[in-house]
């Protein structure tokens, strides 16, 4: 009986002692997540704060008139004119270049460019 | 004295209250003939049976949680772990972005550099430091404050992080530093008018700033407005062009969704760099287009002849007899460079006779004419406009308004309304008469839409006043392609004794386009322009106002994808002709 009883106890003693260190591998763990985790949080804290600056900043360089100024200097685009904007039915039709099919590229100067280096 | 046996007990199942519980423990293994000790047994019995049940209950719950099911979360353990992306800003006042979504006022954190003078021992010392940190702030200053005899005190707001870190490797532990933010304006004087601003405390002091407050601080969500800050910008800049050329004291501009009454753009010039927050001039923070109340003058002739049209007391047809001045009572009503003949009513507009329109108010009364211009909403502040600076009409008491009134408001004398009122109620007449209080933000929803004229008056208005820019007073803005309808005024400027000065005015134009299905409408107000060589010494409208309303829309249009109504053959002819077919 005694036998019995020590191996309840053995029994016992080693489910306390298997529960009890993989309670405490668990709750470290779970600690050293939970570090992690607030780490993550107070990153993401820093990085929407620098992505709000940011957003300021980005709007302020997208200042329309600083746009315009930059346009300007570099590039040599201008505001559009009503006249620029064409209806599609107003392109000449296939048939009108016929016996002219070299009007375009004459007329056109990145066309004539390209005409040129081929040959 | 343990004996295997069966128990001698009888075996109750009743009990009294308080009378021990009696397990036979011949069933576990032992007797004892000792009660006592018998029930002692029991009692151990039960506790450790109690026990076997609880972590029998731990360790099924544990495999539960860890092998069999996996940790269920929740909807409130998933936003406990969760960052909160959306929504988590960190600054407590709302940004506002324009209606594409850029920023126009947003807070930055800062860091405010605050101490206890109370607590201070070496005050020269901390203020000579201080005042090498900061060049600005004078030795002197600083140390007027760390000697106040005070509990708490600021040395300086809205540091920038250089700044702090001087101030943090200075080594002070008297010096502390307390969170903040500050209002910033990335368009600067952009939207100076529309935005208002914010004082120290970030609380709201003009504009929208100041009537959404509360929206702005109790949610961290965009406000987003109805302006775009293209159109904006390019409206502004036409502005600023044309205050210079004309010398003109203030110009404003208004371009308005004809149909939604939605605000595309809100300018005023002279304004101001939000971000200096300069309130010395209150001068240049004066909203015209919101605040300025005036007499618009021959605007009005579009209202007078919608009412009119719309009251059938008169048609389309009709003529009215302009050859000589209208006398009422001691006032005499005249044109300015009309032809003396009987005029039909698009000659009226054409022509802006005074003396036909009001003849044509006189026709429909007093009474009509006060209801349609309280549905035009000219008696009161502007419905339902978010801005704070917000003008009040001026005009004659229902009472005191006899004939002659009748007759002077037909071409906009004796009430005086704001930009926003007129490029309102115009709208509303070349909409196809439906009039929507105007908006800055798509948060508004307590806006509703009225009737105020027919649909047939909106599309014969539609007619006369496209005949006004071909033909009349508008000539200046008919931007080809784009089928520009609209009316010009002028109106005498009105001196501190109300008396008017000859030879100053403030000119309008409102319009709107294309006309064949309106989309957007334009107002142009500008202040005391003055005469130029090329205007050859006119100060109308005509020459003013109007090209610079031409110029606006020529920009604006193609940026607001309005197509242009050019004829397809022509442009056709003209492609073929460049390339020499």
């Amino acid at each position: 009986m005694s036998n019995v009883k020590t191996a309840i106890s053995i029994l016992w003693c080693l489910i306390t002692v298997v529960i009890g260190s993989y309670y405490f591998v668990l709750t470290n763990d779970v600690q050293n997540l939970e570090k992690e985790l607030a780490q993550i949080n107070r990153d993401i804290r820093d990085d929407i704060r620098d992505i709000h600056i940011l957003e300021a900043d980005w709007s302020e360089l997208n200042n329309p008139e600083r746009l315009r100024e930059l346009a300007g200097k570099y590039i040599s685009l201008d505001f559009i004119k009503p006249e620029q904007i064409i209806n599609y039915s107003a392109l000449p039709l296939e048939g009108e270049l016929i016996g002219n099919p070299t009007m375009f590229a004459k007329n056109n100067r990145e066309l004539r460019k390209l005409v040129n280096s081929e040959r | 004295m343990v004996k295997l046996g069966l128990s001698k007990k009888k075996k109750t199942f009743t009990y009294l209250p308080g009378q021990e519980i009696y397990f036979s423990s011949s069933s576990f293994g032992w007797e004892t003939e000792d009660e006592a000790v018998n029930v002692c047994h029991n009692r151990i019995l039960c506790v450790i049976g109690l026990f076997i049940f609880i972590y029998i209950v731990i360790i099924a719950r544990i495999f539960n949680v860890c092998l069999v099911n996996g940790i269920q979360f929740n909807q409130e353990s998933i936003s406990y772990y969760r960052p909160r992306l959306r929504g988590m800003s960190p600054v407590k006042r709302a940004n506002i972005t324009d209606r594409n979504g850029v920023i126009v006022a947003t807070n930055l954190p800062t860091v405010n550099l605050i101490t206890y003078p109370y607590k201070i021992s070496n005050p020269q010392e901390i203020a000579q430091k201080l005042s090498e940190v900061f060049p600005d702030t004078s030795y002197e200053a600083f140390l007027k404050i760390l000697t106040r005899r005070s509990k708490f005190a600021y040395l300086r707001r809205n540091m920038t992080p250089q700044q702090q870190a001087k101030v943090n490797a200075l080594g002070f532990p008297e010096l502390e530093f307390e969170p903040s933010e500050i209002r910033v304006y990335p368009q600067k004087e952009l939207l100076s008018h529309v935005l208002g601003n914010t004082d120290i405390d970030n609380e709201g002091i003009a504009g929208l700033e100041k009537s959404l407050n509360n929206r702005l601080n109790n949610s961290t969500k965009d406000l987003r407005l109805t302006i775009d800050l293209g159109v904006q910008y390019a409206v502004r800049d036409e502005l600023i062009k044309a205050k210079e050329k004309f010398k003109a004291e203030r110009v404003t501009a208004i371009v308005m969704d004809i149909n939604t009454s939605e605000i595309i753009a809100l300018a005023s010039v002279p304004d101001y760099d939000l971000n200096k927050r300069d309130f010395t001039d209150p001068d240049i923070k004066f909203n015209f287009a919101t605040l300025g109340v005036y007499e618009a003058g021959s605007v009005f002739k579009v209202f007078n002849t919608a009412m009119g049209l719309d009251s059938g007391k008169i048609k389309i047809t009709d003529s009215f007899d302009a050859t000589k001045p209208l006398k009422m009572g001691w006032h005499k009503i005249t044109d300015y460079r009309v032809p003396a003949k009987w005029l039909t009513v698009g000659e009226t507009l054409i022509y802006s006779s005074n003396i036909a329109s009001a003849l044509m108010a006189l026709r429909v009364g007093k009474k009509l004419q006060i209801k349609f211009f309280k549905n035009m909403g000219f008696f009161d502040k502007i419905e339902n406009l978010e801005i704070y600076e917000k003008g009040r009409p001026l005009h004659r008491s229902e009472r005191s308004w006899q004939d002659d009134t009748v007759a002077t408001a037909a071409y906009g004398y004796g009430i005086s309304v704001t930009p926003i009122h007129i490029i309102t109620a115009f709208s509303a007449v070349l909409n196809g008469g439906l009039y929507t209080p105007p908006t800055l933000t798509q948060e508004n929803t307590f806006r509703k839409t009225r009737r105020v004229i027919s649909k047939q008056t909106s599309m014969d208005m539609r007619k006369l006043l496209r005949d006004v820019v071909i033909y009349g007073s508008g000539k200046n803005a008919n931007v080809p392609g784009y089928d520009v309808a609209g009316k010009t005024g002028s109106a005498n400027k009105l001196d501190k004794n109300g008396r008017y000065i000859q030879g100053q005015n403030i000119t309008s134009f409102v319009s709107a386009f294309p006309i064949t299905d309106p989309k957007y409408s334009v107002m142009v107000v500008m202040d005391y322009p003055k005469p130029l060589k090329e205007t050859y010494g006119f100060v109308t409208s005509g020459w003013n106002s109007v090209p610079t309303g031409g110029k606006i829309i020529s920009r604006i249009a193609p940026q607001l994808n309005v197509r242009p109504n050019f004829d397809v053959d022509t442009q056709r002819e003209k492609i073929l002709k460049n390339y020499g077919l």
